[in-house]
């Protein structure tokens, strides 16, 4: 009976110490991916200019321009800038949500995260920048890539995302995101984006270029280019989906 | 004269506008097409005996125009401007056929922050059915270009006068529309439309009521299932919807001469139309998409048997008519007959079927099939996009087939099957 006193407490120790480690780590781990989400991200709230630009075993086989508007982290806009047969066509994500709009046409139709933007691009690989949004770090291991110390996170999807589970290698000491694997709910590799061309933007060096790789039909990549970012607030109805139509 | 009206109409708002405008700024797209259409027509259509009623050329020509516009004049008003100029030049006929659309000429005023109040000549386009949209309540019986794809049909045709009203909220909308009856432009009844759209549980929800000279009520539902599913559901009830049937007008001849002229009646009933769907995508990025749709103001299989043996027997009086009778009253018939044909919406059950890749090669493939549930006739509408210049020019090739019996919906079409080739400039 003795023993019994002496077992509980220290199981009730041993459980307690367990959950504070535990606590501990996924604090650590979610302030990694937010460091992460910071470099890609300069603000809540921002504009930019992307390109995408879609190459065939190295041949350049298409091109296309983007706007993109981020307001409140959740929700995004994306307008259709180049080639003229997409003028007028907007991408807008609001959590998980996807609409396609085409201008003119006064009906957004909703769309799923798989649909394909562009190549190898999907719909959320432009829409979203940052990954806290959508997943969840389960786990972290160090690992050394190309002689630099790195953080190899396990990213799993919160609810409902393009991916199911995301890998992302991340730089130790700056937190800068070196790569990602995108895989399937089968643990399929889907694709591999690597992010770079790092340059001081709005007061952080960020990658100015994602070249995404596909995994399953060798020999295909993307690689979106970004620039001209500026900090701007918009109205909360910008990202609503009945609005689309008046968007100018 | 009403031309002219509308010309000064317009001229006299655009002036009025451009005094207020500071903060000018044009945006514009479209694109312009060359099309060659291949009709090949049923020989032995009950529809069209010997050719008699329907034109049987081969070859149609036409060259047209979708243009967008987007005047900003301040970040209070902008002008929208959609035209659709065509020219058609059909084979054994003299001369061109031009006509010019003005789908929508309409200004948007925002007065407050989120309140946008819209008026002018408006194409509203509601559903978010693919196939089918029976909320779609300003757009019903309005001309469309069949050989566009059918969720495209419905972006090209002509809008109605309308004031509007929309209100935005965080993951609400409300709005309004008033298309009033004027005189000389908008002859049909005044039409009242309100609604509502929201968002809830990641769930598109969209309510609305419209009245005119019968009161419809309008649901539309859509959601996203994973990252690869999307559902939607498209619902609506009419207190109050036409049927048009063939019925007896006149007995011809001796009362039991068995030879009738034909009319048109009207019954009203009340009806629920819908449409259930859904959108997978699969990771070679092959779409495909399933709609079933119910139309309970179509045929039941009584009434079809009906109007399938008033037209075989006015065909075959047509083509060897009873003694002391004119082969056009047959033909007159006949002409009812077909005026009443609203093919993929006659009977009351259809599946809409469509396979997609963008990425197929060069090529952009896509296979869709509607087919009647009921009598098994169905439409098959391949489509091969080329892109020539990537985003500026591509080449399409593009078909409708319609398969099935003689009495059936598609199989009674005096059209077999047609193709289009299109040669796109996008600007």
């Amino acid at each position: 009976m003795k023993k019994i006193f002496i077992f509980i407490p220290f199981v009730l120790f041993l459980y307690n110490n367990l959950s504070y480690t535990e606590i501990e780590n996924k604090l650590s781990l979610d302030e990694i991916l937010k460091k992460v989400d910071e470099i890609r991200a300069p603000s809540n709230h921002f504009k930019c200019e992307l390109e995408i630009v879609c190459y065939k075993d190295n041949k350049k086989i298409s091109l296309k321009k983007f706007e993109l508007y981020v307001g409140d982290e959740t929700k995004s806009l994306v307008k259709f800038t180049y080639p003229y047969e997409d003028k007028g066509k907007f991408l807008l994500m609001v959590k998980e949500n996807l609409w396609f709009y085409t201008k003119g046409t006064r009906n957004p139709i909703r769309i799923t995260p798989q649909q394909r933007l562009l190549g190898e691009v999907s719909n959320s690989d432009v829409a979203r920048v940052v990954y806290s949004v959508d997943y969840t770090p389960l786990s972290a291991e160090e690992v050394i890539i190309n002689n630099v110390s790195m953080y190899k996170l396990t990213l799993k999807a919160k609810t409902k995302a393009a991916y199911d589970n995301i890998i992302l290698f991340v730089e130790k000491e700056t937190c800068k995101p070196y790569k990602s694997e995108f895989y399937t709910v089968g643990g399929k590799l889907l694709k591999t984006a690597y992010y770079k061309n790092y340059q001081m933007i709005l007061g952080k060096e960020r990658p100015t270029e994602t070249e995404i790789i596909d995994e399953i039909r060798k020999g295909n990549r993307s690689v979106i280019k970004y620039s001209n970012f500026e900090i701007k607030k918009f109205p909360s109805y910008y990202f609503q989906k009945e609005y689309l139509q008046y968007i100018k | 004269m009403k031309q002219k009206i509308k010309l000064r109409v317009i001229i006299f708002i655009l002036c009025s506008i451009i005094k207020l405008s500071y903060a000018l700024h044009i945006d514009y797209n479209g694109t312009f097409m060359l099309r060659t259409t291949k009709n090949e027509f049923r020989r032995d259509s009950m529809l069209n005996p010997n050719f008699a009623l329907v034109n049987s050329y081969q070859y149609e020509y036409k060259s047209y125009l979708n243009f967008f516009t987007n005047i900003c004049f301040n970040e209070n008003i902008d002008l929208r401007l959609k035209i659709r100029p065509y020219l058609t030049k059909i084979e054994k006929q003299d001369g061109y056929n031009s006509s010019f659309y003005i789908d929508e000429i309409y200004l948007n005023f925002y007065l407050f922050k989120n309140l946008v109040f819209s008026v002018g000549k408006q194409n509203l386009v509601r559903g978010v059915g693919l196939s089918y949209n029976p909320t779609d309540f300003f757009g019903e019986k309005k001309e469309v270009d069949t050989n566009l794809k059918k969720e495209e049909q419905r972006y090209y045709r002509e809008g109605d006068y309308i004031i509007r009203c929309e209100l935005f909220n965080d993951d609400i909308s409300f709005f309004t529309s008033l298309a009033p009856q004027i005189h000389n432009f908008q002859n049909l009844p005044t039409r009242v439309e309100t609604g509502i759209s929201l968002m809830f549980e990641n769930t598109d929800l969209s309510f609305s009521y419209f009245y005119s000279d019968t009161h419809k009520i309008g649901v539309n539902i859509s959601k996203t299932i994973g990252e690869k599913i999307e559902l939607h559901c498209e619902s609506s009830y009419c207190h109050s919807t036409e049927k048009k049937l063939l019925e007896i007008k006149n007995v011809l001849g001796q009362p039991n001469s068995n030879v009738f002229e034909y009319g048109i009646t009207q019954t009203s009933q009340q009806s629920i139309k819908s449409v259930v769907g859904g959108h997978y995508t699969a990771l070679n990025k092959t779409n495909f998409i399933i709609e079933y749709f119910y139309n309970q103001s179509g045929y039941t299989k009584d009434e079809w048997e009906k109007f399938i043996e008033i037209i075989r027997s006015n065909k075959e009086f047509f083509v060897s008519p009873p003694e002391g009778f004119n082969p056009e009253v047959f033909k007159y018939n006949l002409s009812l007959a077909s005026s009443l044909m609203n093919y993929g919406y006659m009977r009351q059950h259809y599946l809409f079927v469509r396979i997609w890749n963008p990425e197929v090669f060069v090529f952009d493939i896509t296979c869709g099939m509607l087919l009647n549930l009921e009598d098994k006739s169905f439409v098959l509408f391949p489509n091969i996009e080329y892109k020539v210049v990537k985003g500026l020019f591509s080449l399409v090739l593009n078909g409708n087939f319609l398969n099935g019996d003689k009495d059936t919906e598609f199989g009674i079409c005096p059209v077999k099957e047609y193709y289009n080739l299109e040669f796109r400039i996008y600007f």
